[in-house]
């Protein structure tokens, strides 16, 4: 997953260019997997780096994030810790 | 503790741009769910927008900043010497401190309680934020030190 994330393009979005300096940001398109052209594969989207990643509520239950539906922007953010 | 301010500006983020825009908020923190439900009673933060990460699994396959397995040496390890620099010694946390300014951490401090992780090298580990559009990611940033977070116009940039 990680290896797919690196892989993919990391280009400065234009809109971003007048804001902070940002020096961690990214921004990444999915790219689809080129095939051999004498092998008929149909394109992929690069895996989405979060999936399979098991992650909890605070009540212990095994919690998913809403990433599946097309249409759903998502937020996420990381914090170090709780504190 | 600057997570608790970053939490709380989140949280006042949540309501003022991302739920009239229908966008979804997901928090993520290292811990337990025990201190993940103090952590939300106390700031108080929504818990339906809280997950726990206990074994950092998300920020290992995001490549977040930090990122120690335990099989580092001690001190000396470069690996080491990188985490506890971003932790506390560089310029960068001092900048967005300054930025800031103090009322929002004082804040967030109210209420604050410790809830380090048990292990110390989770501490060393750092954020970030990540915009899915479906199963695309069309924003990353890695937090490059404590206290140092995406700047809210590049997230609103990125959800645009």
């Amino acid at each position: 997953m990680a290896s797919a994330l690196s892989a993919a393009a990391a280009v400065p979005a234009a809109r971003l260019r007048g804001s902070r300096r940002a020096t961690g940001t990214r921004r990444v398109a999915a790219a689809p997997v080129r095939a051999a052209a004498s092998t008929a594969v149909t394109a992929e989207p690069t895996a989405n780096p979060m999936a399979g990643v098991q992650l909890f509520d605070v009540n212990g239950e095994s919690k998913t994030v809403p990433f599946w539906n097309e249409d759903q922007t998502v937020v996420v953010t990381f914090l170090r810790h709780f504190g | 503790m600057f997570c608790w301010e970053h939490a709380s500006e989140l949280a006042s983020f949540k309501t003022r741009e991302l739920d009239p825009k229908g966008v979804l908020l997901v928090v993520v923190g290292v811990g337990t769910p025990e201190s993940g439900k103090t952590f939300c009673e106390s700031l108080p933060f929504p818990e339906e927008n809280l997950f726990v990460d206990p074994t950092r699994s998300a920020y290992k396959a995001l490549e977040l900043h930090g990122d120690l397995d335990g099989t580092e040496g001690l001190f000396f390890d470069p690996k080491v010497v990188e985490g506890v620099r971003r932790l506390f010694f560089t310029k960068i946390t001092g900048e967005r401190i300054k930025e800031r300014g103090q009322d929002g951490i004082k804040a967030a401090m109210k209420n604050y309680k410790p809830l380090m992780p048990k292990e110390s090298r989770d501490s060393v580990q750092q954020g970030g934020t990540v915009v899915f559009k479906g199963h695309e990611v069309v924003y990353l940033r890695k937090d490059e030190a404590t206290a140092d977070h995406a700047p809210q116009e590049e997230i609103m940039c990125a959800i645009a």
